[in-house]
């Protein structure tokens, strides 16, 4: 490349990078997380033999069932490279790339989410923003999103005006 | 109903000065019990305030540098009241082409209350009393009455098999009912759309919380009581700096932060990303995108409120 252009690629990059340098929230890598540290998927998978059968799984993912709609761990997974996931046209990608995982099958809620309005940003409105990739929030084994326990409830009531001066009157 | 209510007000104090009104409130205007009962607070509350305080100008009538001694004077007063020094009073003003609006959507919503909870943090709401400018409410599915709604649930986990829930907070509406009864200009619009409380003129009527069709004011009875480790330092002249005893206080989308380009920080504790929040003016963003494409709705549409708060279904 001249230096010319060079030059105008890298004004281009870091003008873009100004306009939406918005990051992604995902996981780095594939790892089996125990307690406190983390297994690389090959570290086992290098000597387990492979197999397709779909079954209860024992020892190491003996926690782990997947149900979501009719798909096995393969559909997901690469059954040789165990730290990267597989696309239906076979290419493989990190974890931190999951989203492309989803967006096979999820189309309309893909959609939704590029435009920030499934899903979550955080950040800046109106600049850079922190997007939360689709395994922050589901299990990709489980996806529904999982129930969590309320806070506590207010000690005092909001609705109709006559109520609330009444209850408050107590105070 | 809500209508009449308005023009009442509107004649009774159509040419009543701020001072005049404070005077005459035990006389022939409070002819009510009701709104007797609803005064009290307005008559002890010169208690509270020093002379600064009480003469204050009217917000709208201040300089710039009438402002930085009125926010140095804040956060001395949150020195002395709450034992922090490191208050930061400030006034982001609207910016230009900016009008905020808000979405929640209903499908995702689970009720867990992180919103209220980040709001009364956010918002240095009294602790004492639970305050949050937020209200979660429960509703069974399929119903919209939100009479009937429950605020107190409280089960194991949300969301519960046949509930849906309902997160209510000030709407910002464009023809805002509140701003229309305040007997004393201390509550108005601003250009980007947020409703906001002058708390130094407000004289604590609260017929600005009869008003609000969506419960979304909020009195306060005491001085609010927070733990000076749970102050939030950052603090907006007309949002979260804390309000003296016996004024109004609502929801300003928390302005302090997104008149700085942040989102509030409801929208940044939802778990569940059911909070959307931006410029409706941009074709861009994100709540124009839901306007465009999902089935929004606002709630009590017949009162002709105009709410910059949407609800959808997805
Ligand atoms: C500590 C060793 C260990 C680690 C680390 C490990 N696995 Fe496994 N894995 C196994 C064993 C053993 C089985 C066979 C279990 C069975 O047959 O019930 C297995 C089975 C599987 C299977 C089922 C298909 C097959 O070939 O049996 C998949 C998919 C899988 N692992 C993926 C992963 C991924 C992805 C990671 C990294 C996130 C990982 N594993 C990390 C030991 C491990
Ligand atoms: C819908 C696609 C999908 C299917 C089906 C699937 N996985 Fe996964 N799996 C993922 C994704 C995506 C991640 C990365 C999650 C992360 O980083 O948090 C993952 C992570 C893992 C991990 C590491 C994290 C953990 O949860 O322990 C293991 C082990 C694993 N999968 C094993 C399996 C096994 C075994 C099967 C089949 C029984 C399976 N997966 C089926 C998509 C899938
Ligand atoms: C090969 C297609 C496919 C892929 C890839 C896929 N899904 Fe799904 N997903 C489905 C199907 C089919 C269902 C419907 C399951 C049902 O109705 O029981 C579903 C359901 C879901 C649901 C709804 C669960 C519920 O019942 O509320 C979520 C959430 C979800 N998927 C998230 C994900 C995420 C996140 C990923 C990426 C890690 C992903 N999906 C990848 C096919 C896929
Ligand atoms: C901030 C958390 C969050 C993120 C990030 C997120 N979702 Fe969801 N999603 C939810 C919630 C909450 C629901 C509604 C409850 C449920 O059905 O599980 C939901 C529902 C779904 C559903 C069920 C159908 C629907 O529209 O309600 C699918 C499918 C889904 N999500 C896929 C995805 C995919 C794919 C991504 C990434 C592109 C993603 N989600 C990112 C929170 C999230």
């Amino acid at each position: 490349m001249k230096l010319k252009t060079k030059l105008y690629a890298a004004i281009f990059s870091t003008l873009c990078m100004g306009l939406h340098a918005n990051t992604i929230i995902s996981n780095e890598k594939l790892t089996l997380n125990k307690g406190s540290f983390k297994l690389e998927c090959m570290s086992c998978h290098r000597t387990v033999e492979k197999n397709f059968k779909k079954r209860k799984l024992i020892g190491e993912h003996e926690k782990l069932t997947v149900n979501h709609g009719k798909m096995w761990c393969f559909s997901c997974h690469d059954e040789t490279d165990r730290n990267k996931l597989k696309l239906i046209d076979g290419s493989l990608v990190d974890s931190k790339d999951a989203v492309q995982v989803c967006a096979q099958c999820h189309g309309v809620v893909k959609r939704d989410w590029d435009a920030g309005v499934h899903g979550k940003r955080t950040g800046n409105w109106n600049g850079e923003k922190n997007i939360l990739a689709c395994i922050k929030c589901h299990d990709p084994h489980q996806p529904p999103f999982q129930p969590m326990k309320p806070f506590s409830p207010p000690r005092n009531r909001f609705g109709p005006i006559k109520k609330a001066v009444h209850n408050n009157a107590h105070h | 109903m809500c209508e009449d209510k308005e023009n009442k007000v509107d004649k009774a104090f159509e040419s009543v000065t701020r001072r005049d009104f404070i005077k005459g409130v035990s006389g022939a205007l409070a002819s009510t019990a009701a709104l007797g009962a609803a005064m009290t607070p307005a008559l002890d509350m010169g208690k509270d305030l020093s002379w600064d305080e009480f003469y204050q100008q009217h917000y709208q009538e201040l300089t710039v540098e009438q402002k930085e001694k009125i926010f140095k004077r804040i956060e001395q007063k949150v020195k002395t009241d709450y034992g922090v020094d490191n208050a930061n009073v400030q006034d982001p003003l609207p910016q230009l082409g900016v009008e905020f609006a808000y979405a929640l959507n209903l499908s995702k919503c689970i009720g867990c209350r992180g919103c209220e909870k980040a709001c009364s943090k956010e918002n240095n709401s009294d602790r004492a009393s639970g305050m949050s400018n937020i209200r979660v409410l429960e509703l069974d599915k399929g119903s919209i009455n939100l009479e009937k709604s429950s605020q107190s649930y409280n089960p194991e986990t949300v969301p519960q098999e046949g509930k849906y829930y309902m997160p209510i907070q000030c709407h910002q509406c464009q023809n805002a009912p509140c701003v229309k009864v305040c007997p004393v200009q201390a509550t108005w619009q601003e250009k980007d759309g947020i409703v906001v409380v002058d708390y130094n003129w407000c004289i604590g009527c609260r017929y600005c919380e009869a008003a609000c069709p969506y419960y979304a004011r909020r009195f306060n009875f005491t001085t609010p009581e927070i733990p000076a480790e749970e102050i939030n330092p950052d603090m907006g002249y007309l949002s979260n700096r804390p309000r003296p005893k016996g004024v109004v206080e609502k929801c300003t989308f928390c302005l302090h932060r997104t008149r700085n380009g942040k989102y509030p920080a409801c929208l940044e504790a939802c778990p569940t990303g059911s909070r959307k929040f931006g410029n409706i003016l941009d074709p861009e963003s994100e709540i124009n995108y839901i306007i465009k494409n999902k089935r929004v709705f606002v709630l009590k549409e017949e009162l002709n409120t105009q709410p910059r708060f949407y609800y959808f279904f997805d």
